[in-house]
């Protein structure tokens, strides 16, 4: 009897744990099923264009390039931050930092991991894009640049706290036997502390990338949402999340367009899941040594 | 060379985790309401051979083994419905103290609520018993209701027994229940367990040598997972028939 | 010699340098956020309807909003994030299953809000028929921070000592009866740090509800969970950038921002403190 009764509750928590398969597997079917039919009309072809006109009088124009270098350039500027600065205050709060620091640091690093995009994209509207305009001298400051650096904010949290997990995870014995040789703690740190902790960072990185392609509202908000390619970081861009969020809401069900934007969404599940699906890999394998 | 009635035993087992034998061909007759003390070196198989007999192996993930185990002439794997039963009748006592973050009271009463009783008036009742039996009670009969977690090592071992005793068993398996106390809290359950063994057969897993002679009645020695000997503890103390073993407990390995 | 020794102490310098810029960076938008959005903060602004599309009144429906999406994305999430862990932690032997529910679970972690938004609008929404209401909303929060939830219960699961199962099996309680007498009782604080940040995550978020279920401006209380409501993220959102009248309801929008951000770090606030009572509280 009692048998009988552990049977089910297992048989309760398989299910509950497939879940998140059956989540991840409705995830692309329902992006799928509402995409489909763009392949045979108007043609899977049309969204390599290199305009994205989506309503017009004349000719709709779906091509998804400019809006993903819009997200590529927006990520490489916000990569180009969120390194220097998410490696090294990593190794400033697991290395350099004081305990009295370190619990203030750590949990402000939290904090910040936790204060909404919407938020961040308020602030970069209301007081950053001033800033930027003036300093650049500029027409607007809805720029790729400021969205990069309000990206930048929100990823910097998650490659602290990853980073400084791998940097902590190095052996002391590794430290002790640095110093014992009579090299510095800069030294230690650098040739010794951050390339053992090396794969843990990558990851770090790999995850914070990912954060800053699907992240929505600060590009909605301040990056001017205009469409076209442009590698100049003081440009208006799009990004393809921005697209989806702000014309989802407007288009016709089942249209072309509608049918477009899910394409786009599913662009983006492929670029995020090969992130973190490549990072994933370096922090197990990492993890097993 | 058994002269009491045979309690358990094993017949051929090998038994792996994963790749890896860890017990080779071992055959045993136990006797009953007698200590049987199990030494040897680190890694020779003694606590895998222990946990044999209340199916603890079980848990650990890709184990396997081969063989029969025996209690009451009964062959332990065969039925796996009766593992509550089988654990109830084979008490466990483990190297470090585990008692669980609950009162001492909750400590003792664990088991028995377990396997059904609910009445305070007998769980009050089987506590006490448990606890005098294990010569805690004394100790703590006047704060059941106080965290195990703050009793001394000692007390908490002590304790721990007191909880295997109190699903009344009839085996005990100890693996070295002394290893983590100070030598006057050694010296407290090893008289606990001459005391016991009055009412339980007990196996005792111990690294130390003279523990073994003072306590057990009989002694098996292990290496590297195989059953080397067993004998009458005074007979493996004083003339071994096989080199290793005289080697073993004269100290020149392990 | 020395002036080795300055170096070293020049780039030290620049490390804790790059560290506190970003500190005081974000320490600089809270500040502007709370002097700023202090004034608006009154009883009126916090219980009030909005008016005139939000240019006057108080942000009452949003906040009750967020509250209904909250609810109803942990009441989903926990339970099935807290057997999840169960099973993964307790149950299941290594191997392809198991690989494949956490890769299920990385790939969970990394999907865009924004993608979610278009699941949920695929499936809830239209598939389901939901509608854009609190039920498509809530569910769509609840897969979003389900990752979250699974991976902070698993920890703590893990910092139950293995000793207090092997005692218990050994006493012939069966594996179900050790972990809800034995091992639950133990990780309810770590699972419940978990589901608090979940809370606070899912309060923020504002991608997913976009599609699913957020009102651009509807000065009533939800009646059902078939209706939809405003949310704070979106109203701010909404203030911020479509309101005709952006510039002069500046004062609106701070104390929006300035209530998500109390809300949210509040729940942040409490997660850190629990856990780190539970760490402190727990030695095994």
């Amino acid at each position: 009897m009692i048998n009988w009764r552990e049977k089910i509750i297992q048989l309760l928590l398989v299910g509950a744990a497939s879940a998140s398969i059956l989540i991840v597997l409705l995830i692309f079917l329902s992006l799928g099923k509402e995409a489909l039919p763009f392949m045979s009309d108007p043609g899977i072809g049309r969204l390599l264009e290199y305009r994205w006109i989506p309503v017009s009088f004349k000719r709709e124009v779906f091509g998804i390039i400019p809006l993903i270098t819009g997200s590529v350039l927006v990520t490489i500027l916000a990569t180009g931050l969120m390194i220097p600065f998410g490696v090294l205050g990593a190794v400033y709060i697991a290395e350099i930092a004081v305990a009295r620091e370190r619990a203030f640091l750590k949990p402000f690093i939290e904090i910040m991991a936790g204060i909404p995009s919407v938020v961040i994209g308020f602030f970069g509207l209301v007081i950053l894009n001033p800033v930027l305009k003036e300093v650049f001298q500029l027409k607007t400051g809805l720029t790729a640049l400021s969205g990069a650096i309000l990206l930048a904010l929100m990823a910097i949290p998650t490659v602290i706290s990853i980073s400084e997990d791998a940097i902590r995870s190095v052996p002391k014995s590794i430290k002790e036997a640095s110093l014992a040789l009579g090299a510095s703690r800069l030294q230690t740190i650098f040739r010794v502390v951050v390339p053992a902790a090396l794969p843990g960072i990558i990851a770090a990185v790999m995850l914070g990338i990912g954060r800053v392609v699907g992240e929505t509202m600060v590009v909605l908000m301040v990056t001017g949402n205009a469409a076209k390619i442009t590698f100049n970081p003081v440009d208006s861009v799009r990004t393809m999340t921005a697209t989806i969020a702000a014309e989802m809401g407007e288009v016709a069900f089942g249209s072309d367009h509608y049918q477009a934007l899910f394409w786009v969404g599913i662009v983006l599940l492929v670029i995020t899941f090969t992130l973190n699906y490549i990072a994933q890999k370096v922090l197990n394998r990492y993890r097993m040594k | 060379m058994v002269s009491t009635n045979v309690k358990m035993g094993m017949r051929a087992v090998d038994f792996y985790y994963g790749e890896s034998q860890a017990l080779f061909d071992v055959s045993i007759a136990i006797p009953e309401k007698r200590v049987t003390a199990l030494i040897g070196p680190s890694g020779c198989g003694k606590s895998t051979f222990l946990r044999m007999f209340n199916r603890m192996n079980d848990i650990i993930d890709g184990t396997h083994h081969t063989g029969e185990v025996m209690i009451d002439k009964e062959s332990i794997y065969q039925n796996n419905n009766n593992l509550a039963e089988l654990r109830k009748k084979v008490g466990m006592v483990f190297q470090k103290s585990n008692p669980f973050p609950k009162s001492i009271f909750e400590n003792v009463a664990y088991g028995p609520k377990i396997h059904g009783i609910k009445e305070q008036t007998q769980l009050q009742e089987i506590v006490e018993n448990s606890l005098k039996a294990a010569a805690l009670w004394d100790e703590v009969k006047d704060r059941l209701t106080t965290n195990a977690i703050t009793l001394s090592g000692g007390q908490q071992q002590r304790l721990c027994i007191a909880r295997a005793l109190a699903v009344e068993p009839e085996i005990l398996l100890m693996d070295e229940p002394a290893s983590a106390l100070d030598p006057k809290s050694t010296t407290r359950i090893e008289n606990l367990i001459g005391e016991l063994q009055k009412h339980y057969t007990i196996i005792i897993v111990t690294h130390n040598m003279q523990q073994a002679a003072r306590v057990s009645n009989y002694t098996a020695f292990f290496y590297e997972g195989h059953l080397v000997e067993f004998d009458e503890t005074k007979k493996i103390f004083t003339k071994p028939e096989k080199q290793q073993t005289e080697d073993y407990i004269t100290g020149r390995f392990g | 010699m020395i002036s080795k020794k300055g170096k070293e102490y020049f780039i030290i310098g620049l490390i804790r340098l790059a560290t506190y810029l970003v500190v005081a960076i974000v320490g600089y938008i809270l500040f502007d956020i709370f002097i700023k959005g202090f004034p608006i903060l009154n009883w009126e602004f916090i219980s009030g309807f909005p008016r005139r599309s939000g240019a006057e009144g108080g942000i009452l429906p949003a906040i009750v909003g967020t509250i209904c999406l909250v609810t109803g994305a942990i009441s989903f999430a926990f339970p099935l994030g807290m057997a999840s862990a169960i099973y993964l932690n307790e149950y299941a032997q290594q191997g392809r299953f198991k690989q494949i529910i956490r890769l299920a679970i990385s790939t969970l972690a990394g999907v865009p809000s924004i993608v979610f938004g278009l699941f949920g609008l695929g499936l809830f929404v239209l598939f389901f028929g939901f509608g854009a209401s609190i039920l498509s909303g809530s569910l769509t929060l609840a897969f979003m921070i389900l990752p979250t939830i699974i991976v902070s219960s698993e920890e703590a699961l893990r910092a139950v000592p293995t000793a207090l199962r092997e005692g218990s099996l050994a006493l012939g309680a069966s594996k179900w009866q050790t972990i809800a007498r034995n091992v639950l009782p133990y990780a309810l604080p770590g699972m419940f740090t978990g589901s608090i940040l979940g809370i606070g995550r899912a309060a923020g978020e504002t991608a997913p509800i976009l599609l699913t279920v957020a009102a651009f401006y509807l000065p009533r209380l939800p009646r059902s969970i078939f209706d939809q409501v405003m949310a704070l993220p979106y109203h701010l959102y909404v203030l911020a950038t479509q309101h005709p009248e952006a510039e002069k309801v500046l004062p609106m929008q701070y104390g929006t921002a300035l209530v998500l951000i109390l809300l949210v770090i509040l729940f942040n606030l409490s997660a850190i403190i629990l856990r780190n009572q539970f760490r402190k509280k727990i030695q095994w």
